[in-house]
C-alpha cells in the first residue's frame, strides 16, 4: 500500500516575545521540532504522548490550520506544507478533522441537519434539494444517528451523539484522511467504546486512512496500527502497535507504559513501576541535546550533548536513543 | 432548514419569555401601551399637539385637559402621546442605524483583523474618548433638529458600543472548534461571518439593542433638553421636561410627567430586553 | 478486626428542580477502615461525586438537599453537628482533593498565602508558624524549592504541581480520612502516576484512610483495597478489589471491564459496548437503572423495586442485581 502523507522534517515554532531586563528577546515554544513520519493508506497511525509533545500542533499543521515553520507534507505526492489557499482548494476537503471536545465543535444555534447541509454544499457543485436530504440521511445512518437526531440541537444531544455528528460532518466532505484529536477523551468510558468501534466500522466500509492521536494508551493501541510516541515535540519511537506492549524500546515509552494502570488485578499488583522524575520541561527551554535526557536513567553525557536520530531496529520500528542495545 | 416547524420552536421561545416573571409581563404591557398610544395619538385625543389656549394656560388637571395645560396652554396629555410617537420613533431609528452599521464594522475588524482591525477600533477609541455631548452638539450642527436628523446624531453616538462589543464576541468565537470546522469543510470568510459568528451574537446584540433604545431614548431627551434636539413645537419628552423646568413649584406636572414617561419606558425596555435574551437561547428552551 | 473510621448509612440527596426531582444519591450505604483506600467507581452521573460532597455536606442547597441517611464518623452523626462543628471536621478531619487543579487555587493568591490560611483556620498557630508548616508540607509532597514555591502564584505551576500543592493543603492538616475526587483525571498519564504514588505513601505512612472516586478501572485496581461501583445513584457492587476486578458480579461491572479497550489485549476484535447510555435521574422510577442497558434483562428487572444488595461469594462481596435473588449465582 502506498503512503497517502508523508511528513518530512516538520517544525512548528511559536514566536513568543518575553522581556529579560530591560530589553526584548525572541524565544520559541518549539512545539515540534523536527519530525518525520509516514502514513499508509487505508492504515491508521497513532500518534500518542502527553500534553506539550506536540501531537495536536502536528495534527494541526497537517490539516494546515497552522502554517508550519518549515519541514515537507506530502499529501498524495505534493507538498502541502507551503501551499497557498488557493493551491489547497481542490483537497481541502480531503483531510478532515474530528475534535476532542464534541460540543464546542458543533454550532449551537444551528440543528443537526443543517451542520450537515453546510459541509455537503460547500463544495461548490450544484446539488438539488432532493440529492442534499438523501446525503444527510445516508450521513446519519453511517454514524448510526436516527433520521430524527437531525431535528436536534447539539445541547440536546449526549456526549456520544454529539461526536457521531461531528464524525458525520467530516465524512459529508469525503474525506481520504481524517486527523481525529483526542475523539474519545472527553466521553464516558461506556460511550468509548461504542465510538472506537464506529471508527473501525468506518475505515473498513470506506477506506480511510486516520491519523489518531491520543493520550491514552490502550485506546491507540486497539485502534492503531502504528504508533508514534511523542515527547517534547520529537518522535521518540515509532512501531507496529502490538510492540508497543510487548517490546517498548525507548526509556520514555517504558515509563509511559508503566504509569498505565491495567485492569487485570494480579498483572497489574505485579508489575515493576517506572515512575519519572520531575515534569515534562516548557517547550520554551527544551534541554539540549536528547529532549528526554533530564528525567532519563540512562542519559550520558553524548545524550545531553546530541539529539538521536530516529534508527531502525528492525521491522520498522524505529527508536532515537543512543543507548538502544541490539 | 431544519424540519421542525418554525412554528414549535418560537412558541417554545414565547413560552420561555413569559416564563421570566411577573416584571416582564407588566414591561411588556407599558411598551405597548406606549406604542399604541403613539400610533392612535390623534383618535384618543381631541386636541393637536400644538394647539394653543392662551386663556387657559398653566391649568391643573380638571375634566377638560385631563393633565393639565402648559405655559401656552397647550394640552399637556396630548403633547404626551404625541412626544410618545417622537421618543418611541427617535429610539428605534437610531438604535437602528447605530446596530446596523455597528455590528458590521465589529465583525469585521474581529474576523478578519490586521489592518482592517486596527484601523476601525482606533477610530473608535476615539469616538469614544470625547464627550457623548459634545459629540451630540457638533453633529447636530450638521444634520438638524428633525427626527431623521437627530436619530442619526444619537445612531452614531451610541454605534462604538456596538463596535466594540461585537469585536471582542468576534474575536473569542473566531477561535471556537465549530469555526475551525466550517472553515476545514470549505466554507467562504462571509458566510461564516453571517450563518455562524452573527447567530452566537444574537443574545449581546439583543441586549445591546433593547439597552440601547432606552439610552437613545435618554439621550434624545438629553439633547432635546438642552435644545440642540428635537426643534419646537415638536412635542419631545426631553424638551418638555427643560420647558416645565421653568414652573416646577408652580405646576410639577409639567416636568414630572414626561420625566415619569421616559423612566418607564426605558426600564420597561431593559426588562424586556433582559427576557427576549432568555427567550432565543436554544439551551433554554427545552428546560422549562 | 478492622475499625470503621467513616459510615455511611442509607444516605440520600437529591436536588429539586422545576422539572423535578433527580435523585442523585439513592439509598447509598458504604464505610470506610482505618488505614484502607476505598474506591468508588462509576461514570459521570452516577452520583459518586455527590455523595462524597455530601459527606462533607458541601452540597449546593438549594436545589441540593440531603433527604436521608447517617453519616457516622468517629461516633458522631455528621448530619447532625452544628454548622460551626462541621466546619472543624471539614479540613481537619476530613479533607478533600478535587479535579480540577486549574480551578481549585485562587490564582490572584500566593501559594503560601493559601496554604497558611487553611492551616490557620484549623489550628492556632502564627503567620510565622503556619508559613513554616506549609513549607514542610510543599516538602511532603516532593516539591523542589518548597520556600521559594510558597510564594509563587498558582499560574506560574503545572497541573501536576498544583495538585501536589492540593494534596499538600488537604495533608497540611493532619486529617483522619482524604476523598480524593478524580484526582488525576486532568492530568497527564506520567503525572497521575507520580501522583498517585505520592498519595500512596501519604497514606499508608500516616495511617490515613482515603476514599478514592474515579473513573478509571486500572487506577482502582493498582491502589484501592475495596471497590464500591455506582450506578444512577446506587451502589450496584462491592467487594474487595480483588475479587471485583478478578470476579465481577454485576452485569454494568461486567459490560464496563468488557467495554474497556486494554494495553495487553487482543487487538483485532471489536470492543464489546454497553447499548444505550447512562439514564437521566429526573424523576427517575423506583427499579433498576441498569435494566434498560442490561442484556440479562428479566421480567423481574422491571418490577418497581430496586434488587437489594446480596452476598456473593468471597469476602463480603455484594450485588444489587436480581439476577442473584437466592445470593447465588445464575
Amino acid at each position: 500500500m502506498s503512503n497517502l502523507l508523508v511528513v518530512e522534517h516538520l517544525k512548528m515554532y511559536f514566536p513568543v516575545k518575553t522581556v529579560k531586563g530591560l530589553k526584548k528577546v525572541q524565544k520559541y515554544v518549539k512545539a515540534v521540532d523536527d519530525i518525520s513520519f509516514e502514513v499508509e493508506e487505508g492504515k491508521t497511525f497513532g500518534l500518542v504522548g502527553e500534553s506539550g509533545c506536540g501531537k495536536t500542533t502536528t495534527g494541526k499543521c497537517v490539516l494546515r490550520v497552522f502554517d508550519p515553520t518549515d519541514g515537507v507534507i506530502q499529501y498524495k505526492g505534493k507538498d502541502i506544507a507551503k501551499a497557498s489557499s488557493h493551491a489547497l482548494a481542490p483537497i481541502r476537503r480531503e483531510i478532515q478533522l474530528i475534535f476532542q471536545d464534541p460540543y464546542g465543535s458543533l454550532d449551537p444555534r444551528q440543528s443537526a441537519k443543517s451542520i450537515l447541509r453546510e459541509a455537503i454544499v460547500c463544495d461548490f457543485k450544484k446539488h438539488t434539494e432532493e440529492e442534499i436530504e438523501n446525503r444527510i440521511h445516508e450521513l446519519l445512518d453511517l454514524v448510526e444517528l436516527s433520521d430524527e437526531m437531525g431535528d436536534r440541537f447539539p445541547h440536546e444531544m449526549s456526549g456520544g451523539q454529539r461526536q457521531r455528528l461531528g464524525i458525520a460532518r467530516a465524512l459529508a466532505c469525503n474525506p481520504k484522511l481524517i486527523v481525529c484529536d483526542e475523539p474519545v477523551s472527553a466521553l464516558d468510558v461506556s460511550i468509548q467504546a461504542q465510538i472506537i468501534n464506529l471508527f473501525r466500522k468506518l475505515q473498513k466500509q470506506l477506506g480511510l486512512t486516520y491519523i489518531f492521536i491520543a493520550h491514552d494508551l490502550a485506546v491507540v493501541k486497539h485502534i492503531a496500527d502504528k504508533i508514534a510516541v511523542m515527547y517534547l515535540g520529537n518522535v521518540v519511537e515509532i512501531m507496529e502497535s502490538e510492540e508497543i506492549y510487548r517490546n517498548p524500546l525507548h526509556p520514555y515509552t517504558k515509563a509511559l507504559l508503566s504509569a498505565v494502570p491495567i485492569t487485570d488485578y494480579e498483572a497489574e499488583r505485579e508489575r515493576h513501576r517506572i515512575v519519572l522524575e520531575g515534569e515534562v520541561p516548557s517547550p520554551i527551554n527544551a534541554p539540549s541535546g536528547c529532549p528526554f535526557n533530564p528525567r532519563c536513567i540512562y542519559a550520558t553525557d553524548e545524550c545531553r550533548k546530541n539529539k538521536p536520530n530516529l534508527k531502525d531496529y528492525g521491522n520498522g520500528h524505529m527508536v532515537a536513543c543512543f543507548n538502544i542495545k541490539k | 432548514m431544519a424540519k421542525r416547524k418554525d412554528n414549535t420552536l418560537f412558541k417554545q421561545s414565547v413560552r420561555v419569555f413569559f416564563s421570566r416573571g411577573i416584571l416582564v409581563k407588566i414591561s411588556l404591557a407599558i411598551i405597548v401601551l406606549f406604542l399604541f398610544v403613539s400610533v392612535f395619538a390623534p383618535i384618543l385625543t381631541p386636541y393637536t399637539e400644538t394647539e394653543q389656549h392662551l386663556k387657559d394656560k398653566l391649568q391643573a388637571p380638571s375634566s377638560k385637559y385631563l393633565l393639565g395645560t402648559d405655559y401656552i396652554g397647550r394640552d399637556l396629555l396630548t403633547r404626551l402621546l404625541y412626544g410618545a410617537r417622537v421618543s418611541l420613533m427617535c429610539s428605534v431609528l437610531s438604535s437602528l442605524i447605530a446596530a446596523s452599521v455597528g455590528i458590521i464594522l465589529g465583525m469585521i475588524a474581529g474576523y478578519y483583523g490586521k489592518i482592517f482591525g486596527s484601523i476601525i477600533m482606533r477610530i473608535t477609541d476615539a469616538q469614544l474618548s470625547m464627550p457623548p455631548l459634545v459629540l451630540c452638539m457638533v453633529l447636530a450642527s450638521v444634520f438638524g433638529g428633525g427626527i431623521i436628523g437627530v436619530s442619526i446624531v444619537i445612531g452614531i453616538t451610541i454605534m462604538p458600543g456596538y463596535i466594540r462589543m461585537i469585536y471582542g464576541q468576534v474575536l473569542g468565537l473566531r477561535e471556537n472548534d465549530f469555526i475551525v470546522a466550517s472553515r476545514l469543510v470549505g466554507q467562504k470568510g462571509y458566510k461564516i461571518l453571517f450563518k455562524h459568528l452573527l447567530p452566537n451574537c444574537f443574545p449581546t446584540i439583543i441586549v445591546m439593542f433593547t439597552m440601547n433604545l432606552g439610552t437613545a431614548i435618554m439621550l434624545e431627551a438629553s439633547l432635546s433638553f438642552l435644545g440642540i434636539g428635537i426643534t419646537a413645537p415638536t412635542p419631545a419628552w426631553g424638551s418638555m421636561v427643560s420647558e416645565g423646568y421653568n414652573y416646577l413649584i408652580r405646576r410639577p406636572n409639567l416636568a414630572l410627567f414626561p420625566g415619569i414617561c421616559v423612566l418607564l419606558v426605558v426600564v420597561a425596555f431593559n426588562i424586556v430586553g433582559d427576557a427576549v435574551r432568555d427567550a432565543i437561547d436554544p439551551r433554554l428552551r427545552g428546560k422549562l | 478486626m478492622a475499625e470503621i473510621l467513616l459510615d455511611v448509612k442509607n444516605l440520600r440527596t437529591s436536588f429539586f428542580t422545576h422539572a423535578g426531582e433527580v435523585k442523585a444519591v439513592n439509598d447509598v450505604s458504604f464505610h470506610v477502615n482505618k488505614g484502607e483506600i476505598v474506591a468508588v467507581v462509576g461514570e459521570s452521573g452516577c452520583g459518586k461525586s455527590v455523595t462524597q460532597m455530601s459527606v462533607m455536606q458541601l452540597v449546593q442547597s438549594p436545589p441540593g438537599k440531603i433527604v436521608g441517611g447517617e453519616i457516622w464518623f468517629e461516633n458522631k452523626d455528621l448530619l447532625k453537628l452544628e454548622k460551626k462543628d462541621m466546619r472543624k471536621v471539614r479540613g481537619s478531619e476530613i479533607a478533600m482533593i478535587f479535579q480540577e487543579p486549574m480551578t481549585s487555587l485562587n490564582p490572584v493568591y500566593t501559594i503560601g498565602n493559601q496554604i497558611t490560611e487553611v492551616i490557620r483556620t484549623h489550628q492556632k498557630c502564627s503567620r510565622k508558624e503556619a508559613w513554616d508548616l506549609g513549607i514542610k508540607a510543599l516538602e511532603t509532597v516532593g516539591i523542589p524549592e518548597p520556600a521559594v514555591r510558597m510564594k509563587s502564584y498558582p499560574f506560574e505551576m503545572s497541573g501536576g504541581m498544583r495538585q501536589r500543592v492540593l494534596i499538600a493543603v488537604a495533608v497540611a492538616c493532619h486529617s483522619k480520612l482524604i476523598i480524593a475526587d478524580e484526582p488525576t483525571t486532568a492530568l497527564d498519564v506520567t503525572t497521575q502516576a507520580q501522583v498517585m504514588e505520592l498519595l500512596l505513601n501519604i497514606v499508608k505512612e500516616q495511617g490515613k484512610s482515603m476514599i478514592v472516586v474515579t473513573h478509571n478501572l486500572g487506577l482502582v485496581t493498582r491502589y484501592a483495597d475495596r471497590i464500591y461501583v455506582m450506578y444512577a445513584g446506587r451502589v450496584v457492587e462491592s467487594g474487595t478489589t480483588k475479587e471485583i476486578m478478578m470476579n465481577p458480579q454485576h452485569p454494568y461491572t461486567k459490560g464496563l471491564m468488557l467495554s474497556v479497550p486494554r494495553l495487553d489485549g487482543p487487538k483485532d476484535e471489536d470492543l464489546i459496548p454497553i447499548e444505550g447510555a447512562p439514564p437521566s435521574l429526573l424523576n427517575f422510577p423506583d427499579k433498576c437503572g441498569f435494566a434498560p442497558r442490561c442484556p440479562f434483562r428479566n421480567e423481574k428487572c422491571d418490577c418497581s423495586c430496586y434488587p437489594p444488595l446480596k452476598d456473593v461469594g468471597m469476602e463480603d462481596h455484594k450485588v444489587a442485581c436480581y439476577l442473584f435473588d437466592g445470593g447465588r449465582d445464575e
